[in-house]
């Protein structure tokens, strides 16, 4: 009876409830929705570099070159030798490498120069390797494979012809143009920064770069350096003796960093960021509250009558305080419910944007036991916000009749007493 | 005047109210209201009459049970209501005391019916009286069917002031409260009014106090009452 009468109560002032309820169900919305960025990004991250041991590039910092050489965010401050390269892959403590060469892009999305252990090695998600859709790997130079995403988004078949722009610009006044390269394949989707990305040989990208300042001299398709590599050691012991040879390798200044720890550095620089998002959507939470507050507050005066009519059938005030506070729990779960929904629809509908946008893959919602706390924190801070009215409403009821403002429907109504 | 100055206070069961000694102010000192002695015998029709302000309305909270007075006791239907915690003072209410005021007498948002059942369930007698019960009695007061499933805000006041006796006869309460019902209608809809109100009293056999300024009115009952003579506090002063 009471939760009928709480719900049909809302659904006679259902105009301003409906503010009320898509004020909630916005600050919902952008609260689990920071939150399953958070959690996916994460996530996307971790998924890109599971097998790497180590990545090694030039000194400097240490997110820089994860992001660089497997997210393709930033450029490269300096490369590594092919010199370099080749000795200290033939460490007996390496098991394999995976040279990585950047700087050209073909419209906006990024071209890789490596060699075939990019395809034995390279891991993914829960150690998965690469796999073909179609066609198959490069063999000869001027041979490129596509990463799933830039095949779907430009819609190239095995056999299309590409040129290659210099420089990571979408739009680049130096295109390769006397060497169009030849798709041969194009790699499964996986959620990675892969996706998005076209790999060469590193002879192609020396061939195209014969010429340009800073390429090799000879005529031998050797690349002089390259940007970074990723390296697999033949066990875990190796790592920290490893890196620290890296570190101090004396012909250039290198560095070796472990994915684990530079993550880590990369968590702390978008906690700050997640924080502050937290911090200013829980704010607008609590606003979207204090309006649904101040909405119930200011419609007790409406309400004085509707409660001595109540009173007088022998309503307890108990009974008056509970029915005002179920009104703002039922606004805050059909707010919560559309928040999630729109949730649902956005991940559905704008995950394909983010992807286009920001490479970011964003899974489908699950409720974790942060989004849990969110939402029953949301609960919490209604019961608290409810109490106001509440209590208005409790002590409008220990007031005598008729004490009753002129009603509502009835203007006709004369005041006598 | 005192509780203890009162006659002896046993409960009689042959009264529908019975009041000793009863006392109420707002601000202490003032006294509002202080009746040594009034009965209301069962079945009666008080006509109980007295100008604005002469502390008419806080007689009838006492009455209802919504206020609690500074001394002295209040029993009706042979239940003393000072003894009752509020709780169940305000179940008591439900059950025993049928109210209805000048105006809004009805949850705006709910149907006819609705308000009716509401005042059921607040009630809680064993058996819950039937939608048939309800039909019957809306019927009895001339509402039409078509009415039952509208908005109470939609009727007009004269609908609503007839849907308003229903919904505090529905518990067939031993007292029924009025309080200037008719203030709002003309006086072709009051006699209608008064007419289908003393009906539906003889059917459900409640006591009826009726509070009016409308001395017009007291040709319908068997004990016209005036609050002057009633209370001893006497002092023309406006309280709400």
């Amino acid at each position: 009876m009471l939760l009928e009468l709480a719900g049909k109560s809302l659904w006679n002032r259902r105009g301003s409830v409906l503010l009320c309820v898509l004020s909630i169900a916005i600050s919902l919305f952008v609260l689990l929705g920071i939150e399953h960025l958070r959690q996916q990004t994460k996530a996307n991250f971790t998924r890109a570099v599971s097998g790497a041991d180590l990545i090694v590039g030039a000194r400097g910092g240490e997110l820089n070159l994860l992001l660089y050489s497997i997210f393709r965010i930033g450029d490269a401050s300096n490369n590594i030798s092919w010199n370099s390269y080749q000795a200290l892959a033939g460490n007996p403590a390496v098991a394999w490498t995976i040279p990585l060469a950047l700087g050209d892009s073909h419209r906006g999305y990024r071209v890789l120069g490596t060699d075939a252990s990019y395809f034995e090695h390279y891991r993914y998600g829960q150690q998965q390797a690469l796999e073909l859709a179609a066609g198959s790997i490069f063999q000869e130079p001027l041979e490129v494979v596509l990463g799933h995403e830039v095949a779907r988004k430009l819609d190239y078949q095995p056999g299309a012809r590409i040129v290659i722009a210099h420089g990571t610009g979408s739009t680049s006044f130096s295109n390769h143009d006397q060497h169009p390269f030849t798709v041969t394949g194009i790699l499964a989707a996986t959620g990675t920064p892969v996706d998005q990305t076209l790999h060469v040989s590193l002879e192609s990208l020396e061939l195209i770069h014969q010429g340009w300042p800073g390429s090799g001299t000879s005529d031998s398709l050797q690349p002089a350096s390259i940007t970074a590599f990723i390296v697999g050691l033949t066990s875990r012991i190796q790592t920290f003796r490893f890196q620290r040879q890296v570190n101090t390798w004396s012909d250039e200044a290198l560095m070796a960093v472990l994915p684990g720890v530079a993550l880590t550095q990369l968590w702390r620089v978008m906690g700050v960021v997640e924080q502050s998002l937290f911090i200013i959507s829980s704010l607008v939470l609590v606003a979207a509250m204090l309006g649904m507050t101040t909405m119930m507050l200011a419609s007790m005066r409406e309400r004085r009558g509707e409660i001595a009519v109540l009173r007088a059938m022998g309503a307890s005030p108990g009974f008056i305080f509970l029915g005002v506070q179920l009104e703002a729990v039922i606004i805050t779960a059909v707010g919560v419910l559309l928040g999630l929904g729109l949730l649902l629809a956005a991940v559905a509908f704008g995950g394909e944007l983010l992807l286009e946008q920001f490479g970011l893959y964003v899974g489908a919602v699950e409720l974790t036991g942060r989004a849990g706390l969110i939402v029953v924190a949301a609960f919490l801070v209604t019961i608290l916000c409810a109490l106001v009215p509440g209590i208005s409403a409790y002590r409008i009821s220990l007031q005598s009749w008729p004490a009753m403002p002129e009603p509502a429907d009835n203007a006709d109504g004369q005041r006598t007493s | 005047m005192t509780a203890s100055e009162a006659p002896p206070g046993h409960p009689n069961a042959a009264t529908a109210v019975t009041i000793h000694g009863l006392e109420f102010d707002y601000v202490p000192g003032q006294a509002v209201l202080s009746i040594p002695q009034w009965q209301i015998a069962i079945g009666a029709r008080v006509f109980l009459c007295g100008p604005s302000g002469c502390g008419k309305s806080t007689l009838l909270n006492l009455l209802g049970g919504i206020l609690v007075p500074r001394s002295g006791e209040i029993l009706v239907a042979g239940s003393s209501l000072g003894d009752l915690s509020p709780r169940r003072r305000d179940r008591f209410r439900a059950r025993h005391i049928g109210m209805v005021f000048q105006q809004l007498n009805l949850v705006p948002y709910l149907s006819v019916l609705d308000n009716l059942r509401l005042a059921v369930h607040f009630g809680k007698q064993r058996p819950r009286p039937s939608d048939e019960r309800l039909a019957e009695l809306l019927s009895q007061l001339q509402l039409d069917r078509g009415l039952f499933r509208q908005r109470a805000s939609h009727l007009s006041v004269g609908q609503q002031q007839r849907v308003a006796i229903a919904r505090a006869l529905v518990n067939e309460p031993e007292l029924l409260i009025v309080d200037e019902p008719t203030s709002a209608l003309d006086s072709d809809s009051r006699d209608a009014f008064m007419g289908l109100l003393l009906d539906c009293v003889a059917t459900t056999g409640s006591t009826l106090l009726f509070v009016s300024h409308d001395r017009s009115l007291g040709g319908h009952f068997t004990e016209t009452v005036d609050l002057r003579d009633l209370n001893q506090a006497g002092k023309d002063r406006h309280v709400a």
